[in-house]
């Protein structure tokens, strides 16, 4: 089944390949990823459509959290990306704990 | 003023920052990666022990923090040296110690062109760590030795590599040694919030046979005073895992032991008749469930744990708790009503009475190892810092060296790394250089690191080597007996040295044990040896570690005795 998952992280050397090895290890094929750096560069957010088995997805998603690198990994759902600002209200850096 | 001499270099910034973190030892092999860093440490009041192998290193700076609590230091070269951390990083991050791996790497300039003793060890390291690094400035190497030290031993601990190029570290260091932590993403929580606590107690108070199921997180977090008050305020048994050993003491009558694969029969019939298990810093691997879908269906399940993706990764608790074991325990036990569990506890009492561990002396005088444990746990009534390699003499030491104190039991879990336990006992040593460190290793398992007899002489580490001789790969000689038709396959250890002959060549003292007449004064002599030492016992051949769980099965597939007819090949995990 299909998923969409949205990141943000900090931009460090390895981040990327960090997050595909937590995704590789569960069974995880990426079908399609865009990335987009923010903030002079610091911090990236990324756009994941997954494919895996759907027992596993919320373990991939804190596993992605726990990555030191990762802000936050949330699923995000294609439908509500159609309203303004969605994106956007994803909480980044500060304000997330 | 002469300014040439004040400028240092990175390597020199690198040992100061680690003077800073508080660090006594660095466990080293150094090759030419690694020059300028080893250069800095001759001015610096670290010691170094340098080992035979850098894999002996990675264990010793394991059996240093889980003795002590304070993260190990491994130094070594590029390339080779640093992959052959690789086992000892892995387990390390299995079982969640902190650990500082230090990588010689080759110039920046030559990075990715397979310039000489050239591995990507960013590369290689990053699934087997917590965090990771690849220093490209050398103003960043205070910076990032802080973000280390911190990441390593905060939350659930874990194993932090940082690899550093050789022109980094002979740079001139121009840069702030203060520079603050950049950490956005690091979580590290320790309080959890208070609904959780009420769901917890709410389910403690509704049940009528609760069972503590201790893990290490209750050893990392220094729980054991609280999970002795919630088990006296219950009136609840505990049970632990093979790295909660500790935890709770193991000889205290409400401890049923370890429970799972080779756990005692009676932790085992407690888990399946309680109807509710408390799980403390524990992951519910398949050592300990069996079979997650068949483990304790009628039981509630109680989960707390700093790592939030341990909740529900294998066992969907009915409620749970994120934080640290000791604050949550302290809030919890507050909210425990008083409930008479007299009924349960007798109960229990009666498991232990009619299934009690135990073993069988053989017969002509000839040694078991159970014996040979059991003689080492009485010679030192217990108190001493046990360390162990992976397989049957582990399984026998966690059942008959009984552990009741924090910190004092070292073992292999997640990874079952064979190898880990004699270098992990010259850690601890040096971590507690007042404690009795016995290494309870098999003649597989010693043979793989044996080479740091010279870094225990050397250093006079008065560690004492209990080797468990049936020159066998017991354990998987055991599997192979039981499901295979005994068609012993890569199991038959012959041509093993002489042990005593081997340890006197290194310049240490050996014992040979080879009959249960000699055992208590031959045991009694060597462990009151002042010096490093190894005692030899030969035990029979062919033994078999009961109860087991065979893989993948649940709990009450237990076998106490040999099976009587042929048993399918498990299914599950090895």
């Amino acid at each position: 089944m299909e998923k969409y998952i949205a990141l943000k992280f900090a931009n460090t050397p390895g981040s990327v390949i960090r997050i595909a090895l937590v995704l590789e290890r569960r069974g995880y094929s990426i079908k399609a990823l865009q990335t987009e750096n923010f903030e002079e560069n610091e911090y990236s957010q990324m756009m994941l459509t997954v494919t895996g088995e759907p027992e596993k997805f919320e373990q991939v998603l804190k596993q992605l959290s726990k990555l030191v690198d990762v802000i936050n990994a949330r699923e995000f759902f294609k439908e509500k990306a159609q309203i303004k600002g969605y994106e956007k209200a994803i909480p980044v850096a500060a304000n997330m704990v | 003023m002469d300014k040439q001499k004040t400028i240092k270099n990175g390597a020199q910034v690198l040992i100061d920052c680690l003077e800073r973190e508080g660090v006594e030892y660095i466990f080293g092999y150094s090759g030419g990666a690694a020059l300028p860093i080893f250069d800095a440490l001759y001015d610096s009041k670290i010691k170094l022990i340098m080992t035979r192998h850098e894999q002996g290193a990675s264990h010793m700076a394991d059996g240093y923090a889980r003795a002590t609590g304070k993260p190990g230091v491994v130094l070594v070269t590029s390339g080779p040296g640093a992959t052959n951390t690789i086992t000892g990083i892995m387990t390390a991050q299995m079982d969640s110690v902190p650990m500082i791996v230090l990588t010689g790497q080759t110039i920046t300039k030559l990075l990715g062109t397979d310039a000489f003793q050239e591995a990507d060890v960013f590369g290689l390291s990053m699934a087997i760590v917590k965090h990771n690094y690849l220093v490209k400035r050398t103003t960043d190497i205070p910076r990032v030795v802080k973000e280390a030290f911190h990441i390593t031993n905060t939350g659930r601990p874990g194993p932090v590599l940082i690899d550093l190029p050789k022109d980094i570290t002979s740079a001139p260091f121009t840069g702030d040694i203060n520079e603050d932590m950049r950490l956005p993403g690091y979580k590290a929580l320790a309080k959890a919030d208070a609904a959780s606590i009420e769901a917890m107690a709410a389910l403690i108070n509704a049940s009528q046979r609760p069972v503590i199921l201790a893990g290490h997180g209750a050893l990392v977090s220094r729980a054991s005073k609280e999970v002795k008050e919630l088990a006296f305020k219950l009136n609840a048994p505990v049970t632990n895992t093979l790295l909660g050993k500790g935890a709770f003491p193991e000889s205290h009558e409400s401890s049923l032991g370890m429970l799972g694969m080779h756990g005692t029969a009676y932790a085992n019939k407690a888990m399946l008749s309680c109807d509710l298990i408390i799980g403390i810093g524990c992951r519910w691997d398949d050592r300990i469930n069996g079979n997650p879908k068949k483990f304790c269906p009628d039981a509630k399940k109680i989960h707390i744990d700093i790592d939030p993706a341990e909740i529900g990764k294998i066992v969907g608790p009915d409620a749970y708790a994120i934080g640290d074991a000791k604050l949550i325990l302290q809030e919890l036990i507050k909210k425990i009503n008083p409930i008479d569990r007299e009924g349960w506890m007798q109960e229990i009492k009666a498991f232990k009475k009619s299934f009690p561990l135990s073993y069988s002396h053989s017969e002509n005088g000839k040694l078991t190892a159970q014996q040979v444990i059991d003689a080492a746990y009485k010679a030192t009534n217990g108190k001493a810092i046990v360390t162990t390699d992976v397989g049957q003499h582990q399984m026998w030491a966690a059942q008959f060296f009984k552990t009741d104190e924090p910190d004092s039991w070292i073992s292999s879990g997640g990874a079952g790394t064979m190898g880990f336990g004699f270098p992990a006992a010259i850690g601890a040593q040096l971590g507690k250089p007042e404690e009795t460190v016995i290494a309870i290793v098999g003649d597989g398992g010693f043979q793989m690191t044996s080479a740091e007899l010279s870094t225990a002489v050397i250093n006079k580490l008065p560690v004492k080597i209990l080797l468990i001789d049936n020159k066998y790969l017991g354990l998987v000689r055991q599997w192979q007996e039981i499901f295979l038709s005994n068609r012993y396959s890569g199991v038959d250890m012959e041509g093993n040295p002489d042990f005593v002959l081997l340890a006197q060549a290194y310049g240490m003292k050996g014992f040979n044990i080879k009959h249960s007449g000699e055992l208590k004064q031959v045991m009694a002599e060597a462990l009151a040896y002042t010096g490093p030492c190894l005692i030899h016992a030969e035990v029979i051949k062919e033994d078999n570690v009961y109860p087991m769980v065979p893989a993948g099965q649940s709990l009450d597939m237990m076998m106490l005795e040999p099976p009587k007819v042929k048993m399918e090949m498990p299914e599950g995990s090895t």
